[in-house]
């Protein structure tokens, strides 16, 4: 059986995420058809682009495979930059700004997770709430429109380099290493796989689900805010508005990365590869000379093929065996 | 001198439900290396009983005692702490972590407190597998086990606390022969390091296997608590249902009509292979088989819910072209899943929903549903299969087991079938429930019904069925009538023996 040429071939696809296929696939076409995609240049502004998505992408494949969802941390990644222009504007240092930003999500995290816990309310409820809670109080406090961020060292986070790569890329890897750890190494990794599969089991085996909730969610909120300092210094600019829609984005890269929204599995990588996809889809495709519109749809379609396609593997890998 | 060796002794035990009288004033204790065996009808209180000792639920009055020290175990941490481990009916393991994983969880061997040593959580973990003679590997996922590799898993979960109490909830209930026959021996061995072990299980004739005591409960009371040795199996039933059961399988010869329902050479690779079986009207049909012959895979093909490579389904004679279940249904074919939670309820609608969903069409031509109607319609099969519940609104997720099999029942009674297929009818069933189960198929087959039942309880299988077909690794090993049917018989074949392995090969 394992010999047959077409079996090795289904084995093959099943070992390597399906989303690492798409993403081959997507890079070889728009080598072939985009002249300025295959640049150094055009290189590190994906990296610059796709930050953003990957590090909240993180953030939510955590939150998905715990049994939950996170749609705050768009609207927090604007709230973020506001925060950072609203304080440095009022004389704090940079350095410091970042993290009292990068602090007022973990601490939206915080509420949105002892809501959730305590209160046993949907994650989907809560942080859907939280989504127009942070964006207001980011409209407030850049009177409705943006704040300009002051200042040559903080727009080096966006747009410096460190070891020949743009900065963004360097946030990135650490931020998907500190997560990587997390789910496979820590004891919380475990309870939240075992959380996401099912609440009421954990919870018979001793594990303290709220306190794994909550801290579901500081993540979450946290990575949020290290994406929206990312943000804010590529645009040198705090703006409320700027991260709407993120939160679809990220939940896309993580399903199309093989995580199911049911909870109990999730794979980081597979969230990760996800945001490439849309990352390189909508770099292309603009390159191309797409309009914005057109890629949206794209994407989401794009979506549903990947998911489709997951499928297609696993149960071609069943007959297999 | 046995009050020295009590670790566990719960005394006055109250515990209340929203209407229910769960525990009432229930007294049990557990002595150092005994096997207490707990049983009941389902609803008498077990599970709560053991669920209040492991930390799972609070208990409203009522004293435990631990190695005589008063305790209050609030949480199942506490319970841990104390030494007392439960595998619960219910797997509870994550399906998509590894086998150490899960045995390991919430005691991780970690450094730093929150780093998990994996190595070491592995080397562990294959130890104990190994020491309880698992053939299991530590590093596959949990989803890739069979139901009884995962309640083995679990097992060695709660022994990896070394525990001196363990709380076993119905841990047999997936488990083959040869799995169980592993348990109890490790059961045993841990008796004689002292471990004190409680075991609740539906299947009784388990309980002579391995019990020293066995406390009996019946709607939330505790009945007696008895020695095994002195006791008779009539005695507990008797005491478990409050009343005496003449005959369990009240058997009643019908008169049996014309074939109804046949299947002919069906066939899926890998599932089945030319299954020949027929089924007359009035005609109780008994399937057996171990568990993986491919008996539930046949029906289901039979039903219409998976396709068949090839083959043909009859009904009265004619072949039903393209089976697909909505078509099933509407030719009036019943099928009750061996997983009624799933798959047999929603669980979440009321049961008179419940009742009328299979039927939707036939009761409200117009389209528009008549809550009128469907009380009616309820209240009769309340009546007429005397269904347990407060109200025809109680939604089904908070019936009782027995009590959801007889709503299964009478949706298909409601869409007026004529064939019946039941997988499994009785599983997780108590004992006065399944006899009213028996007795109901017994009636429908009367009236003419056709009627299937895979089972894999050979008593039921020989008590309920005129004739008894025999599936063994995808294919009918044989068949027979009422009156041949034998233990040792119906057992060979389903095992395959020597000579129907080479009648096959031929």
């Amino acid at each position: 059986m394992r010999q047959n040429p077409s079996n090795r071939f289904l084995h093959w696809l099943e070992i390597v995420p399906s989303i690492a296929w798409i993403l081959i696939a997507l890079l070889i076409v728009f080598c072939l058809i985009t002249p300025h995609f295959a640049t150094l240049d055009n290189l590190f502004n994906l990296i610059r682009q796709g930050a953003v998505l990957t590090i909240v992408a993180t953030g939510m494949v955590v939150a998905i495979t715990s049994g939950g969802i996170d749609l705050s941390v768009g609207a927090l990644i604007g709230l973020t930059g506001t925060v950072i222009g609203f304080t440095i504007n009022r004389g704090l240092s940079w350095p410091l700004a970042m993290v009292v930003g990068v602090l007022v999500c973990s601490l939206a995290g915080l509420i949105s997770g002892l809501i959730i816990s305590k209160g046993r309310i949907f994650p989907f409820v809560v942080t859907f709430g939280m989504l127009f809670i942070a964006r207001s109080i980011g409209l407030g406090l850049s009177q409705g429109g943006s704040i300009h961020i002051a200042g040559q060292a903080f727009s080096m986070i966006g747009s410096g380099y460190f070891l020949y790569l743009p900065i963004p890329f360097w946030v990135t890897l650490v931020a998907a290493l500190i997560v990587l750890f997390f789910l496979k190494r820590t004891v919380f990794g475990r309870y939240i796989f075992s959380i996401g599969s099912d609440a009421n089991s954990a919870s018979w085996m001793g594990i303290k689900v709220d306190l794994i909730r909550v801290l579901v969610y500081v993540l979450s909120g946290t990575l949020a805010g290290v994406a929206g300092v990312v943000m804010a210094s590529r645009v040198n600019t705090g703006n409320a508005l700027i991260g709407q829609g993120t939160e679809f984005f990220a939940i896309a890269s993580v399903v199309i990365g093989g995580t199911p929204i049911t909870g109990g599995r999730g794979s980081l990588a597979g969230a990760v590869l996800g945001s490439f996809v849309i990352t390189v889809l909508q770099n292309g495709l603009t390159l191309l000379g797409l309009s914005s519109q057109l890629t949206s749809a794209i994407v989401g379609i794009a979506l549903m093929l990947g998911v489709i396609f997951a499928q297609l593997v696993y149960r071609g890998g069943l007959r297999g065996k | 001198m046995a009050e020295n060796h009590r670790i566990v002794d719960m005394q006055g035990i109250i515990k209340n439900f929203p209407g229910v009288k769960a525990l009432d004033m229930v007294d049990f204790d557990l002595s150092k290396g005994e096997i207490h065996v707990l049983v009941g009808e389902n609803g008498a209180g077990k599970s709560t009983l053991v669920k209040i000792l492991a930390g799972v639920l609070p208990l409203d009055h009522g004293t435990i005692l631990i190695d005589g020290t008063p305790e209050r175990i609030a949480n199942p941490s506490r319970a841990q702490q104390l030494g007392i481990s439960i595998v619960f009916q219910e797997s509870n393991l994550s399906p998509y972590l590894t086998v150490a994983q899960n045995i390991f969880i919430s005691h991780e061997p970690c450094r730093a407190g929150f780093v998990v040593d994996v190595r070491e959580e592995e080397r562990q973990a294959h130890e104990l597998l190994r020491s309880l003679s698992m053939d299991i590997n530590p590093n596959e996922l949990v989803a890739n086990l069979s139901l009884g590799k995962q309640q083995l898993v679990a097992f060695a979960r709660a022994l990896s606390f070394n525990p001196r109490v363990i709380i076993l909830d119905e841990p047999t209930s997936s488990l083959t022969a040869q799995e169980t026959e592993l348990m109890f021996t490790t059961l045993r061995k841990l008796k004689k390091e002292g471990v004190g072990i409680i075991y609740i299980s539906h299947r009784l004739e388990e309980l002579f296997q391995i019990g020293d005591r066995i406390t009996v409960l019946r709607d939330g009371k505790r009945i007696d608590t008895l020695l095994t040795k002195n006791t008779e199996l009539n005695t507990i039933i008797r005491m478990m249902v409050g009343r005496d059961i003449s005959e369990m399988y009240p058997k009643e010869i019908t008169e049996i009509g014309k074939e109804a329902f046949r299947l002919e050479k069906v066939t899926r690779k890998g599932v089945c292979k030319d299954i020949d079986l027929t089924v007359r009207t009035g005609e109780v049909v008994g399937l057996f088989g171990l568990v993986g012959a491919g008996r539930t895979e046949t029906m289901r093909m039979a039903f219409g819910l998976d396709a068949m490579e090839s083959g043909s389904i009859f009904l009265y004679g004619e072949k039903i072209k393209h089976p697909s279940p909505s078509k099933s249904v509407g030719l009036g074919i019943g099928f009750s899943p061996e997983d009624r939670k799933q798959e047999g309820l929603c669980l979440a609608l009321s049961l008179k929903e419940n009742i009328a969903r299979a039927s939707l069409d036939q009761l409200f031509r117009s389209g528009f549903v008549s809550g009128k109607k469907e009380n009616e319609i309820a209240q009769k099969y309340i009546h007429d299969l005397s269904i347990a519940t407060p109200s025809v609104d109680r939604l089904a997720l908070y019936l009782s087991g027995g009590t959801q099999q007889k709503v299964v029942l009478a949706q298909w009674l409601c869409a007026k079938s004529s064939i019946l297929i039941l997988d499994e009818p009785t599983r997780g069933i108590d004992v006065g429930t399944k006899a009213e189960i028996y007795r109901m198929i017994n009636q429908l087959a009367q009236k003419g019904t056709a009627i299937l039942v895979i089972s894999s309880e050979l008593p039921e299988v020989m008590g309920i069925s005129d004739r008894i077909y025999v599936m063994c690794r995808g294919e009918i090993t044989g068949m027979l009538d009422r009156a041949d049917a034998t233990p040792e018989k119906i057992a060979a074949l389903a095992f395959g023996t020597q000579e129907t392995i080479n009648a096959t090969k031929s």
